[in-house]
Parts: C-alpha cells; structure tokens; sequence
C-alpha cells in the first residue's frame, strides 16, 4: 500500500497553524473533517490521543505519525501537515519534529491500519525522502516528494 | 590439635547458626513484607536474641571486626544499587537528588545534632549522631514496594533511588570528619568546606574512570568461566573503592558511580550479574542489621531509650521531611511528592556501620551514640515501613503502569548484542492490538518471540491475534525499535 495512494492533495497543510503537539493532531484531524472522512470527530481525537499517551508517535527523523482506532471513521483516513517550526513531541530520539502524518481507521482494519504506519516510518529511513520533505514549503511539494519517492521505490534498479 | 578442634567447634558454630538465622530470616520475609515490615527489621530481632543477653548468649563486641565487614557490606550494597540506577532515572531527576543528596543530608545532620543537644547530649555525640543517621536507604524503600506489588511514578520512583545512591558517601564524610574533629586533629574551616567537594568530585571521577576501564576490558576479554564474570565486576567495584579511598576521594561514591557506569553499559551476562549483585547486596544488608542486633546489649539501650525514642521521632516527623521541603521546593515538586519523599526516608544498614566508626575511634560518647542509632533505624524501618503502602496510595503516587508479565525471556550472551528482545504490554489503543501476527509488517531479523495471555504461554503463529491484556516479547534489531515502539507502544523495561 501506498501512502499516495491514501493521501490526498487537499488533506496536506503546509504549514500547519498551531505549534504544538495536541494542537497539531486537532488541526489534521479537523481537517479530515472537513473534509467529510470522519463520521465522529470528537471521537477520532480522543483515540488518538489516548494512543499518544501510551507512548510518543514521535519516532525519530523529525517524524511523528499519530494514530489511532475509532467507530468515527469509516475507513483509512491519512492527513499530513509540516508546523511552520520544529515541534516538541517527546520523541525517542529527542529531536523535535517537522513532520507529521496522521493516520485513523475503524477497528476492524487492524491489518491496513498497520501496514499503512510501516509504509511512512519506513519512507522515512529514505535520505533522499527526507531531504526533499525538509525543503517542501507548501501541500504540492510535500505531496510530490512522496509521490516521487514511492514512483521510484516501484522501479527496478 | 586440641586449639584446632575447638577453633573449628567455634567456627561450625558460628556459621551454623548464622545459616539458622538466614533460613529464619528467608522463610519468614515473604509473610513479614506483606505486612510491610522490611526484612530486615527482623534480622535486627534474630540478631538480640542470639546476642549474649538474649537466648543465644553468642558474646559478640568486636567493633573493628564489624566495622571491616560493615565496609564490605556498604561497598557490596552500593555496587548493587549503581548497577541497578539507570541513567535514564539520574538524568531525569540528576538536580533534585543531588541537592538532596548534600545539601538535604547536611540539613538533616544538623537538625538531629540540634535536637540531640537539647535532649542533653554533649555537642560531639549529637554532631556525631547526626552525621551518622543522615542518608536514606532506597533498597529499604523498594522492597517493601515491591512486597505490595506498588509502583512508583517514575520521576518520584528516580529520585528515591537516585538520592539514595549518592547520599550514603556524604554521610561517610560527614561522619569522617566529625570524628576527626571530636579526636582533636580538625583541620580549618575553609579546608574543610573545599574537602567535601573534593572528595565527592575526585570519588566521581575515579569511579567513572573505573566503572568505563571495566567496561572496555570485559568487552574485549573473553572469560573460560561465566562464573568469573561477577568475580570481574566485584573486583572492578573493589579496585574503585580502594583507589578513590587512597587518593583522597570519597570511595563510596566511587563504587556506586564505578556501578552506574557498568549497569549502564553493554554487560555480557547482565541478567545473572545483576542477580548475583542483588544477592550479594541483601546478604550485605542482612549482615549488618544481624550485626546491630547482636553489638547492642538491651540493658545498656535502656538508659537512652528516651533520647533514642524522641531523636527517632523528630527524625521521621520533622528534620528528614523539612530538609526535603527545603531542598524540593525550588524544583517545584508537587506538595504531595515532597510530603512523601520526606517520611520514606528509611535508613538502612549504613548508619550501622557509620556509628561504629567513632567507637573504633575512641570518640568520647560513641558508644552512647551507637545506641541510639539502634533506635533510629529500627523506627525508621517500622514507622514508614508499615505506613508507606497506604501512604502511596493514599497520594495517589501509584504508578499506572503495566502488570509486570507471569513470565520473563531473556537472551544471555558473552557479547554485546545488535538485536534485543523487547517486551510489551498489549492496551487497547495500540496499533497491534486485534491485528493477527501475519498482518504486522515486521522488518527483516524481527518476529514475536512469545504472547503471554494470562497463565498461558502461547506459540507465535501467523493467525494468533493479539488482544489487551497480552505480553508480547518481539525480538528485533536496534536500529528498527522505533517502528516496533510505534506499533506496540511503550517496552515495559523503560
């Protein structure tokens, strides 16, 4: 699975308005919302916050993924935003971060959901993938770098 | 022949019935710690009653005899408790503790000392007490926790802990120098206040020195027999005491940072290190408290059994919980987690061995003062002891942490690992949980070892589904732990 293939021009915002943690997550997930892929906001947020609070989603490389499992979705749902500076998350690595991908499903897609989180944290052990989503300063140049890299993981080498 | 056979009687004897007591001892711990008395308390009792007044009649005075195995014993259970401090826990809380740690310790000697005075102790027996009942004992503190099965949170949990690993060597100098003041060879007051530092700073580098030497070297030899891995540490701890010591340095804080150090570090064998370290710690701490029970006489404790009573009072109500506020208060410590920190400050074995120095010494009044630390620590081991369950859960300091699983994997190597194997406590908002094996997408060189649901031992297949409640060991690489913690959340061994 891709994450291009799940995530949409208009459910990336570079750069986000708020500054930190909760109230980045809040503002992707209002802008699924917005978007009419949630069925239950108020309920996506509170699961992903409860998964935050069990451990950081901040995973290192300037990258965090908040997720979450919730009835007020209908299916995966991806949204992704860059802060205008670098973020306190708590992160493994202590670094903070610049990039955030957030990520929901209903309980009955533990399989995709899982998949889906594997596909970005493993984009991000990509160099070249983290350079270009470092110099990306708006949604198109972000969504490229990913389209980009995941075209290129496809061809043969 | 005839000296040989008795010197022989005497010493089967001896150990006979040290190992009487020991068994006692270990059988009864479980029902006494549930109680929430330490174990230790009990050994103090074992100790009077096989002393020469009590039923035993075992006639044991020697000071310079316990105080050598007291030395041992403090070196043995400060090992321990370095390798057990993680760094994480002394950089989460590194200020607090060490403020707490000196200043706190320093603050409660001279409350003791004051209080100790105006019950009619001459200044050098109460400078002396004070010295020697100032620092805390954390392995008092957690064995009684982990009787109940409490947690602590974890920057609470820390700073016991921490504290109680670096305030043990202020108290030795403390009590140093008052002896060699009260023996009439003082130096002046401006050395004095550059010598603490100095030793506390020159013990810290020899035992850093140390503890990173010990490292290198067991990373790059390779022992025929594990059972000289520990023989290894113990004489790395041994080597840190004994050159700090003689370079002038504090050798406690030598062999607690010579042990922070190596608990930290890559250890080959670490699971059955540490067991070992443990075993030896408790078996210190044991020694000492039987030791206690066997130097003091019940008659002579009688004629201070009111000082004992009131400084041991005015120890747990008000010196030990007003030097806490005053060193937490500007790190802005929650009221409850000071109010805490400040009543399970138990003393352990170390003020034992601290009071016998100024007898050995022939300080006028140590022997005085020696029997009224046997009040001290023993209140201090009852008062908080029995109170400190309720108390944590009382303040709500619980940790809400994560059963611990039934059962424990590990993997024991020679060598320093690229892999390890973590394990998790499966919670309902994590990715995983409902997700059936074969849908985790796991790197190359990573699979789940075991799922431990309930009693139950279960074989990782690719159709087993994870559910809350479950421990699931994964085995992975290090340079893949982000993805793993973000699939299964918070590895319990943080």
């Amino acid at each position: 699975m891709d994450l291009s293939s799940i995530l949409t021009l208009d459910r990336i915002r570079v750069p986000l308005v708020s500054g930190e943690k909760t109230g980045i997550i809040t503002e992707l997930i209002d802008l699924l919302a917005e978007r009419g892929a949630l069925r239950n906001r108020d309920a996506v947020l509170e699961a992903v916050l409860k998964r935050e609070a069990e451990r950081t989603t901040g995973i290192g490389y300037g990258l965090a993924i908040p997720h979450g499992k919730s009835d007020g979705c209908t299916q995966l749902a991806v949204a992704a935003g860059k802060p205008a500076a670098p973020v306190d998350f708590q992160s493994l690595d202590r670094r903070p971060v610049t990039f955030v991908v957030l990520l929901v499903s209903p309980p009955d897609q533990t399989g995709p959901h899982i998949q889906a989180l594997a596909k970005v944290s493993r984009l991000m052990n990509i160099e070249e993938f983290r350079k270009r989503v470092d110099l990306a300063r708006t949604p198109e140049e972000l969504f490229d770098a990913i389209r980009a890299t995941e075209a290129g993981e496809h061809t043969p080498r | 022949m005839i000296l040989a056979t008795t010197e022989f009687t005497i010493t089967a004897l001896l150990l006979g019935t040290f190992g009487v007591l020991l068994l006692t001892c270990a059988l009864l711990g479980r029902t006494v710690e549930r109680v929430g008395i330490p174990v230790v308390f009990l050994f103090l009792f074992l100790g009077i009653i096989a002393g020469s007044e009590g039923l035993g009649g075992l006639a044991f005075d020697d000071y310079l005899f316990a105080f050598r195995v007291g030395t041992v014993a403090l070196i043995l259970i400060l090992l321990d408790g370095g390798l057990n401090t993680s760094l994480r826990a002394i950089r989460q809380c590194f200020f607090p503790a060490v403020v707490l740690a000196t200043v706190g310790v320093a603050a409660t000697a001279a409350l003791v000392a004051g209080c100790g005075w105006l019950l009619g102790l001459t200044w050098s027996e109460a400078v002396l007490l004070g010295a020697v009942v100032s620092s805390t004992d954390a392995a008092a503190v957690f064995a009684v926790l982990r009787g109940g099965g409490i947690r602590l949170k974890p920057r609470l949990g820390a700073t016991i802990e921490v504290e109680s690993g670096i305030n043990d060597p202020m108290a030795v100098i403390l009590t140093v120098t008052a002896t060699m003041i009260f023996l009439g060879s003082s130096p002046g007051p401006v050395q004095l206040a550059l010598d603490v530092p100095l030793q506390l700073l020159l013990g810290l580098a020899i035992g850093v020195a140390v503890g990173y030497s010990a490292l290198f070297l067991m990373r790059r030899v390779r022992l025929g027999t594990v059972g000289f891995y520990p023989v290894l540490t113990l004489g790395f701890g041994l080597v840190a005491f004994g050159a700090a010591t003689l370079s002038w340095g504090s050798g406690f804080l030598a062999v607690f940072a010579a042990g922070v150090i190596l608990g930290n570090g890559p250890l080959p064998y670490r699971s059955g290190l540490t067991r070992i370290h443990d075993a030896l710690g408790w078996l210190s701490q044991v020694t000492m408290f039987l030791m206690l029970g066997l130097l003091v006489f019940p008659s002579a404790l009688m004629p201070v059994a009111r000082e004992g009573f009131v400084i041991a009072l005015f120890l747990s109500f008000v010196a030990r919980p007003l030097a806490v506020l005053v060193c937490l208060a500007p790190f802005g410590f929650p009221p409850r987690e000071m109010l805490y920190i400040g009543w399970v400050g138990l003393r352990g074995a170390v003020p034992i061995i601290l009071a016998m120095f100024p007898v050995l010494s022939g300080v006028p009044g140590a022997q005085k003062v020696f029997n009224i630390v046997f009040f001290i620590v023993a209140m201090s081991a009852l008062l908080p002891g029995v109170t400190i369950r309720w108390l944590t859960r009382r303040l709500g300091l619980e940790a809400e942490g994560t059963p611990s699983p039934p059962a424990v994997l590990e993997v024991n190597s020679t060598s320093a690992l690229t892999s390890e194997l973590i394990s998790f406590y499966i919670t309902e908002p994590l990715a995983v949980c409902g997700a059936t094996l074969a849908d985790i997408p796991f790197p190359p060189e990573s699979a789940v070892a075991l799922v431990i649901r309930g009693e139950d031992l279960l074989a990782p297949r690719g159709t087993t589904v994870l559910q809350a409640g479950d421990h699931v060991y994964v085995f992975c690489r290090i340079q893949d732990k982000p993805l793993i913690e973000l699939l299964f959340g918070r590895p319990q061994q943080d």
